[in-house]
């Protein structure tokens, strides 16, 4: 019966448990029906990798390897070839915790095979093209060993493991001996393969950009133009897995594909301050500043006090003791604010520069 | 690095040296409280590193017309690109502070776009941004200082204190210890002023002289940081920049107001034969001041300064640890007089120093008073009586040092406190179509009374307003100004009361020229001054082109109109006269027309645009936001300029 397989399952070991093979046929019972079969393959560690598979022909693939590392980033290549788009994988391996080398079962028959950790069968998988990774892992506390509860490697949902297999395991003391000698557990994820096949593509449009009305014309002018942005999503990549974030330079920038600067602006940021000038700061002016008629400020005060009598030119004397000291040590109403310094009894002598006079 | 995590980038934009006190200032006391900051200006840094940062603080400034400085230009491109995403700026965290002028519409606009754009694309600030407002009485400082405050205790939050170092020494220590000056001077004892002695021919004389100050500005500069973007890729300019510039000789020098009048407004002419130069209507004049000979002997004498002993300059390096400057090698430069540094590197009795010179000279001052007096003025205390003595009174660094008669300042001090010397720009106010070989200005003599009664006056333009006709020759050089005279064809809209009037001086003479073999489109030139019979600035001119089938005739559907503010006791601006003649403006603007608008800053290109909206309004009949929104567009389009000037 030359009949194409719909499921495939694998294996390493010689033979399967009857009830995992009925399990399967129950779960995938409707992928199987319609004159389409479950292929089975034992002993797959003969086959070096090779699957001599349709593409794009099998709805689901179990994989229950008994060897560590059989997972390769090739094999689940080829299985990922032989999937349709958005098929289902389960696959099942011991992995190590550490990434350490450890003796494998089968080291009698020269499988070398490098124990890979949980992360690394985890980054095949992606690199093989697979998404929406399910995750199983042991029960911290196990009521009967072996027990496990899954984990989405995005999420914390936990979804309940087919029994046959679990039990499978279980009755593999083997493996419970194996990994408690070695360091090693027993992980089982579940897979698929994204929706879209290889080499599809498709469009990001971007949003349209309208030029204000024209002027002169009174005719609207629009240009509209629809873009794909590589540049976005590499950027976004290279974020996420930290590399270095480096945005490319771009050594000649589009002057069209800019953004609006004065859209940046709200209502409230072109407001101004409302100062509230101090009470005696106004503008200096070219005749500078006197006080007004009906001066409130007090500079009125400040000018008649101020005003220098030619007794005080003559012969100053400072109660303060500061006057003479130059501007930079006299006080606000002092009265020979302006003047140089000069000497205690000394006529002061005026600058051509200073004007006496209200001008 | 171990230390890596309390790196903290400073990264400014700077146009007139603001922002980069303040970065400076930020990088400092970021070192005192054992950070290690990186202070570079935006010009030499490469957006694309942005998102290896953990920890940048912004400073930038915004000119009069929500402008940013030129090195925040191709930086601000980088960053407007629609393809970095939302999550670029992931894990930066940012502090911004922006230097801005409350008294223009589009206040700090700089800095709130720069804010806005680093939330979208992801970063984290760690403080709100600080908005420093020169219109504040206290300038700047009064928003710095507290936002500094809440800086360093967000900081710490974030980068935690090396163990053994407590905050309340740290802040100790910020009060009482000098930090390392910028700069390195090298002295050469036995240098002698071989090249230097007087030389019968005049001319060799200048240009030597001006060589020996461009190498002094070059030293200083090229230690101080960057290359400012100035000087590296230079605005538009035909060849002649500041580097070799056009000796040229004072044609004429003329004052246009009435001898009583308050104000000195002169009309200079210089010669450009020789020198090849062209240049268009709208283009500038640069030149660097002259320091008055007297005032510069007396900052000698006062600072102790031999002024023909030779010196170089380097950067330290020390104060901000991998972005010290562009040290040139010492071999190449050679040495230059301390004359030339006083001269042409340190404005010395003209512009007013920082805060920062107050503090640093508390450490130098020998009498007890005066460091008292000194340290007063640096603190928070006495901030509101610094202001009064210093920036208030336009204090200068001549008149503060013998005001503290016991401090001295050593060299190194002195170049990175004073402030730097600028060059002045000034609109040309000529057509080289009518006057080939000449370039003319019209330059304003800044004088004014401060509030202690001390009559002041500017530095360039009462220079120039001595400069001797037929005698003097000054270096000059072209450069591009804001506005582009568009084509004939185009009918020209020109607001420009006061000094504004320049460069439309020039766009008519152009035109005036252009019409004798061509038709040229009509012009409608709006002019203001205070009284008619003492300010009215080239009013033969102006009238003439009113007569016949001149370019400002009514007949040609042109027209000049004039407001004098102070001739009735009400005042009539320029703005008042442009609502008058809407119907004539909205003519010239449907058949393509454009408007420019030149002056002195304060309140006037404000109104005037507020004046165009209402014309839009008016004529088109639409809404408030319709109008604004026009407005906005014929910005955008290059058909409504602004140039002011303070």
């Amino acid at each position: 019966m030359a009949q194409e397989p719909a499921v495939l399952l694998i294996t390493d070991s010689v033979a399967l448990p009857g009830s995992v093979v009925l399990w399967v046929l129950q779960e995938f019972q409707d992928k199987v029906a319609n004159g389409n079969s479950l292929g089975l393959v034992t002993q797959a560690y003969d086959l070096g990798g090779n699957l001599n598979l349709k593409p794009s022909s099998l709805d689901a693939v179990i994989s229950l390897a008994e060897t560590a590392g059989f997972h390769t980033t090739e094999l689940l290549s080829r299985i990922a070839e032989a999937l349709r788009p958005g098929g289902l994988l389960i696959v099942k391996e011991p992995v190590g915790r550490t990434p350490s080398l450890c003796p494998n079962r089968y080291a009698d028959l020269q499988v070398a095979a490098a124990v890979q950790t949980e992360a690394d069968l985890q980054r095949n998988l992606l690199l093989a093209g697979f998404i929406g990774l399910i995750i199983a892992e042991p029960l911290k506390e196990a009521a009967s060993p072996g027990a496990f509860s899954t984990r989405n490697s995005h999420s914390s949902l936990s979804t309940p493991l087919p029994e046959p297999i679990s039990e499978n395991i279980k009755e593999s003391s083997s493996f419970a001996a194996l990994s408690q000698q070695f360091n090693s557990d027993i992980t089982l994820i579940k897979a698929q393969k994204p929706v879209w096949e290889t080499g599809a593509v498709f469009e990001i449009k971007k949003p349209v950009i309208l030029r204000d009305e024209d002027v002169r014309t009174n005719v609207p002018s629009t240009i509209s133009y629809y873009e794909e942005s590589s540049t976005e999503k590499l950027l976004f990549a290279l974020k996420e897995n930290g590399a270095a974030n480096l945005a490319l330079p771009n050594l000649s920038i589009d002057t069209d594909d800019l953004v609006d600067e004065d859209a940046l602006l709200a209502e409230e940021d072109l407001e101004r301050p409302e100062l509230q000038l101090a009470v005696d700061d106004c503008e200096v002016g070219n005749s500078g500043r006197k006080a007004c008629k009906n001066c409130t400020c007090g500079r009125a005060e400040l000018e008649e006090n101020g005003k220098l009598t030619s007794e005080q030119l003559n012969n100053p004397q400072s109660a303060c003791g500061n006057c003479g000291l130059g501007d930079a040590f006299r006080c606000n109403s002092c009265p020979y604010r302006g003047l140089p310094q000069f000497k205690l009894g000394e006529k002061i002598t005026l600058p051509g520069s200073l004007l006496m006079v209200d001008a | 690095m171990m230390m890596e995590h309390r790196r903290i980038l400073v990264l400014y934009a700077s146009q007139t040296g603001n922002a980069q006190d303040v970065a400076e200032r930020i990088g400092r006391e970021a070192l005192r409280r054992h950070y290690h900051p990186v202070v570079l200006s935006l010009s030499s840094y490469e957006p694309h590193w942005l998102p290896n940062e953990n920890m940048v603080i912004f400073v930038t400034s915004t000119t009069g017309q929500g402008d940013p400085p030129d090195a925040f230009k191709s930086f601000w491109k980088f960053m407007l690109q629609r393809s970095l995403t939302n999550k670029w700026l992931e894990g930066v965290q940012y502090g911004l502070f922006g230097l801005g002028d409350s008294g223009y519409q589009k206040y700090n606009v700089v800095a709130k776009k720069l804010d806005r754009r680093l939330l979208d694309l992801g970063a984290k600030f760690i403080v709100l941004k600080g908005l420093g407002d020169d219109q504040h009485p206290l300038g700047y400082e009064a928003a710095l200082d507290p936002w500094l405050d809440s800086l360093w205790l967000a900081l710490g939050e974030h980068i935690p204190f090396p163990s053994g170092f407590s905050d309340v020494e740290t802040e100790n220590a910020c009060l009482n210890q000098l930090d390392p000056p910028k700069y390195r001077i090298i002295y050469y004892p036995n240098e002698t002023s071989r090249l230097y002695g007087a030389s019968a021919d005049f001319h060799i004389n200048l240009r030597d002289i001006w060589d020996e100050h461009e190498k002094a500005r070059t030293m200083v500069e090229s230690a101080s940081g960057p290359l400012p973007v100035s000087l590296v890729c230079g605005s538009e300019s035909y060849g002649h920049v500041r580097h070799q510039p056009i000796f040229s000789r004072v044609l004429c020098n003329v004052r246009l107001t009435e001898e009583d009048h308050e104000q000195d407004v002169r009309h200079i002419e210089f010669d450009l034969r020789g020198s090849g130069v062209q240049y268009s209507p709208g283009d500038v004049i640069g030149m660097m001041p002259i320091q008055n000979a007297k005032t510069v002997e007396d900052f000698l004498k006062r600072c102790d300064l031999d002024p023909d002993v030779f010196v170089s300059v380097e950067s330290t390096g020390m104060v901000f640890p991998s972005s010290g400057g562009n040290n040139v090698n010492i071999g190449e430069m050679s040495p230059v007089r301390i004359r030339s540094f006083v001269e042409s590197v340190m404005d010395v009795d003209s512009a007013s120093p920082r805060r920062y010179l107050f503090e640093v000279m508390s450490h130098f001052a020998k009498a007890e008073h005066e460091k008292e007096r000194l340290q007063y003025f640096s603190s928070p205390e006495g901030r509101d009586d610094l202001y009064r003595y210093n920036q208030r009174e336009r204090r200068t660094l001549l008149e503060i040092l013998q005001d503290f008669p016991s401090v001295q300042l050593p060299l190194e001090w002195l170049l990175q406190l004073a402030p730097r010397l600028q060059p002045r720009y000034f609109s040309i106010s000529s057509s080289l179509k009518l006057h080939p070989n000449e370039a003319h200005i019209t330059v304003a003599v800044v004088s004014w009374i401060t509030p202690y009664k001390r009559k002041k006056t500017g530095l360039c333009s009462s220079w120039l307003s001595r400069l001797q006709p037929k005698q003097d020759v000054i270096p000059i050089w072209m450069t591009r100004g804001t506005f582009k005279h568009p084509p004939a064809s185009v009918p020209l809209i020109l607001v420009g009361p006061g000094t504004g009037c320049a460069p439309f001086h020039a766009f008519v003479e152009e035109r005036v020229a252009i019409a004798a073999t061509e038709p040229v489109a009509p012009v409608l030139f709006f002019f203001g001054c205070r009284k008619q019979a003492k300010d009215y600035l080239y009013k033969e001119f102006w009238l003439s082109c009113t007569k016949e089938d001149g370019i400002m005739s009514d007949k040609m559907g042109g027209g000049f109109v004039v407001a004098f503010s102070r001739d009735q006791p009400h005042k009539i601006y320029v703005q008042h006269k442009i609502l008058e003649e809407r119907e004539k403006i909205w003519n010239l603007l449907s058949s393509g027309g454009s408007v420019f608008v030149a002056g002195s800053a304060n309140k006037m290109p404000e109104d005037v645009a507020s004046a165009f909206k209402d014309v839009i309004l008016r004529e088109k009949k639409c809404s408030e936001v319709s109008a604004a929104s026009f407005m906005k567009q014929f910005e955008r389009l290059g058909r409504y300029n602004v140039e002011v000037w303070s």
